[in-house]
């Protein structure tokens, strides 16, 4: 076809480049290939870390203000080394950045997330036998209670935890000058109409999730999926009654806004501290369960040290270091001294502490949610949060 | 390729590599994530390709979210339109030498880290706070009502913070009006509000759909404000894809909700685009 002004070919540029189909299609199938080069089949990681000599630097993987300045100066002063610390806020980021490959030398890895992570081969091996210290670690915790039902899997993760940490239990709190009819139980978050529109529930899936059905008197552990449409409806239930889904901390509860609400015992304990009227707090740890869930100490498979990585494991579980990391952080350490200073330091708020006896009991922990279900629980989140 | 272009061309390469690298190759991966299925960790296993995520994306669940994301965003965005113009205006028209110093006084919070601000607003809107106190004693606000926790909160909180995206492009607008046009329309005895609806606000139009754009956009995507500001009726589509990606990490499923933001923001985007340039063309001196 002659064009009707064929001077005005000359306009298109003879370098200008069209957009074709197969153009576009390369570019999508090379953008395919390149994103299929992050894909490795993964398996539990066969490295150990075994010696107890310092090997270089610590890259430390924690949350802020997770291990007091102390301890961490303490620990360069006596090995010749400097700490490197990197922070992160979730558990999903940390792991984000270990399937990433950053070469960590210590990561805190959440109880409920440990097996999963072994799974993926995120994490080293470590020789327990070589620490000094271990001894110290309570004996429930030498194949870790965190897969409540399967003893398979605390066996499988027992040599890649290197010592627990923090160990929490989820209980309620509430304002006695609001709240006056607390039952020992999560039906209180249900039943109470004293804190209409002052109920924060954790913006949490696996805690809130979980909470929901153990007030419903169903095993996490062996819920289906009718089980997990039930606990949504019921979470649906009370969302009038809600202030809102506040994040798992203490925000709430130290502006006042939260009259009712989950809180972790380590937490109100420094809530405690810091509020004018810590009297006219209350905290309860509930009868369905106390909803354990563990920090843990571990070495990353991507550790360029991991002699160092050991030694600063066993300085942690050292009684004198335990002592002055549970003054701390306020969190009981599941360790024979992490305990006792625990208990020592809540001598004032006598509901705070409770019995070792309880971190053997399969039904006090939080379950893990199995790989295959995880989508289901996820799609029985969103039915909760969202309306 | 001639001789005489090619340096020009050559010169264009870095930012081209730049572009591709960091935008062109993300947004590819994002889409590719959107279509994988999760590992045992909930990271995207590329080359296990399923549609799946894209369900809850098209449920009705999601789509009240989306509706209601998109609703907060006009409101704020306007809000912010209304305050922007009069804060711009004021500081074009009566800031004389002190201009630079009051824009930047505007934006002068934002030295402060933003979830600081949230959590300020958190303080200032809670029921202990000044601003709940003085509504109860006003009877502005009926007793044992609540501001923190709805939709005035998280818009107020919005509002605050993106502002200054409002009025720095009205105030670049106004600054841009040849002042002798406003002059004229005083000699042929326009009133100055006459003079302002007749010449100012014309001229000023495709500032304030830029500022409305800008804000819009930041507003659709923000998920911080109204997770401590609002209650469990706010949610957004921002907070939404926060929690795929690090609360529940499900990194597929949030790719796919992020590729259904991109479509909306894309399609806002280019509508507020065409409405920019008809109004530039139109009232454009």
């Amino acid at each position: 076809m002659t064009p009707a002004n064929p001077g005005a070919r000359r306009l298109v540029r003879p370098t200008t480049t069209v957009l074709t189909r197969r153009g576009l299609l390369g570019g999508a199938a090379g953008l395919l290939a390149l994103s299929a080069c992050g894909n490795e089949a993964t398996k539990p990681s066969t490295k150990t870390a075994s010696s107890l000599k310092p090997d270089g630097d610590l890259n430390l993987f924690t949350y802020a203000d997770y291990v007091p300045k102390k301890v961490l100066s303490g620990f360069e002063e006596t090995y010749g080394v400097k700490v490197n610390q990197t922070y992160f806020s979730t558990g999903e980021e940390m792991i984000a950045k270990l399937v990433a490959k950053q070469p960590f030398d210590i990561a805190f890895a959440p109880s409920e997330r440990i097996h999963r992570m072994v799974q993926a081969g995120l994490l080293q091996r470590v020789d327990h036998d070589a620490m000094k210290n271990y001894d110290e670690v309570l004996p429930a915790f030498h194949t870790p209670p965190y897969n409540p039902g399967d003893d398979a899997a605390n066996k499988e993760i027992a040599p890649y935890v290197g010592a627990p940490y923090a160990t929490g239990g989820v209980g309620l709190a509430w304002r006695k000058d609001r709240v006056t009819k607390m039952t020992g139980s999560f039906n209180d978050l249900w039943d109470a109409t004293e804190a209409d529109g002052h109920i924060y529930l954790w913006d949490d899936l696996v805690i809130t999730m979980q909470m929901t059905l153990v007030h419903l008197g169903i095993k996490p552990s062996e819920a289906t999926q009718d089980d997990l449409d039930q606990a949504a409806e019921s979470i649906r239930g009370i969302r009038a009654k809600l202030g809102g889904f506040s994040g798992v901390d203490t925000q709430m509860i130290q502006n006042g806004q939260a009259w009712l609400t989950p809180a972790y015992a380590g937490d109100m304990f420094l809530v405690l501290s810091s509020v004018s009227d810590p009297d006219n707090w209350g905290f309860q740890m509930n009868k369905e369960s106390a909803l354990f869930n563990a920090d843990n100490m571990v070495v990353p498979a991507t550790s360029e040290h991991p002699g160092t990585a050991l030694t600063f494991i066993d300085y942690i579980l050292r009684p004198d270091v335990m002592k002055k990391v549970v003054n701390y952080i306020g969190y009981p350490i599941p360790t024979t001294t992490g305990m006792a200073t625990y208990q020592k330091l809540t001598q004032a708020y006598p509901w705070l502490a409770f019995d070792d006896a309880l971190f053997e009991q399969p039904d006090q922990w939080i379950t893990p949610i199995p790989d295959d279900e995880f989508a289901m629980w996820q799609k029985a989140w969103a039915k909760a949060k969202l309306d | 390729m001639s001789a005489r272009t090619l340096p020009w061309r050559l010169a264009a390469l870095p930012g081209t590599a730049w572009l591709v690298l960091l935008y062109v190759v993300p947004l590819g991966l994002l889409v590719a994530a959107a279509f994988s299925q999760p590992d045992i960790v909930g990271h995207p296993v590329f080359g296990a390709w399923t549609r799946s995520n894209f369900d809850a994306v098209f449920s009705s669940m999601y789509g009240r979210v989306l509706w209601r994301t998109l609703w907060v965003s006009a409101l704020t965005s306007v809000a912010c339109l209304i305050v922007g113009y009069c804060v711009a205006y004021t500081i074009s028209t009566y800031g004389g030498r002190f201009k630079t110093l009051l824009v930047a006084a505007v934006l002068l919070p934002w030295l402060v880290d933003y979830l600081i601000r949230i959590y300020a607003w958190l303080q200032l809107l809670s029921d202990d706070g000044p601003f709940v106190r003085l509504a109860h004693q006003l009877n502005v606000l009926p007793e044992h009502t609540s501001l923190l926790g709805t939709q005035t909160a998280v818009i107020i909180g919005l509002v605050y913070n993106f502002l200054p995206f409002a009025v720095l492009p009205i105030f670049t607008a106004l600054e841009g009006i040849d002042r002798s046009q406003i002059e004229a329309a005083r000699d042929l005895f326009a009133t100055p509000s006459g003079a302002f609806r007749f010449v100012v606000l014309p001229a000023t139009l495709a500032g304030c759909v830029s500022a409305f754009m800008i804000v819009f956009l930041l507003t659709f995507g923000d998920f911080a404000t109204a997770q401590v500001l609002g209650g469990p009726g706010q949610i957004m589509l921002g907070q939404v894809i926060q929690d795929e990606f690090t609360g529940v990490g499900l990194l597929p499923a949030g790719a796919a909700t992020t590729c259904q933001v991109l479509v909306v923001v894309i399609l806002l985007l280019g509508g507020l685009s065409w409405a920019s340039s008809r109004l530039e063309r139109r009232f454009g001196s």
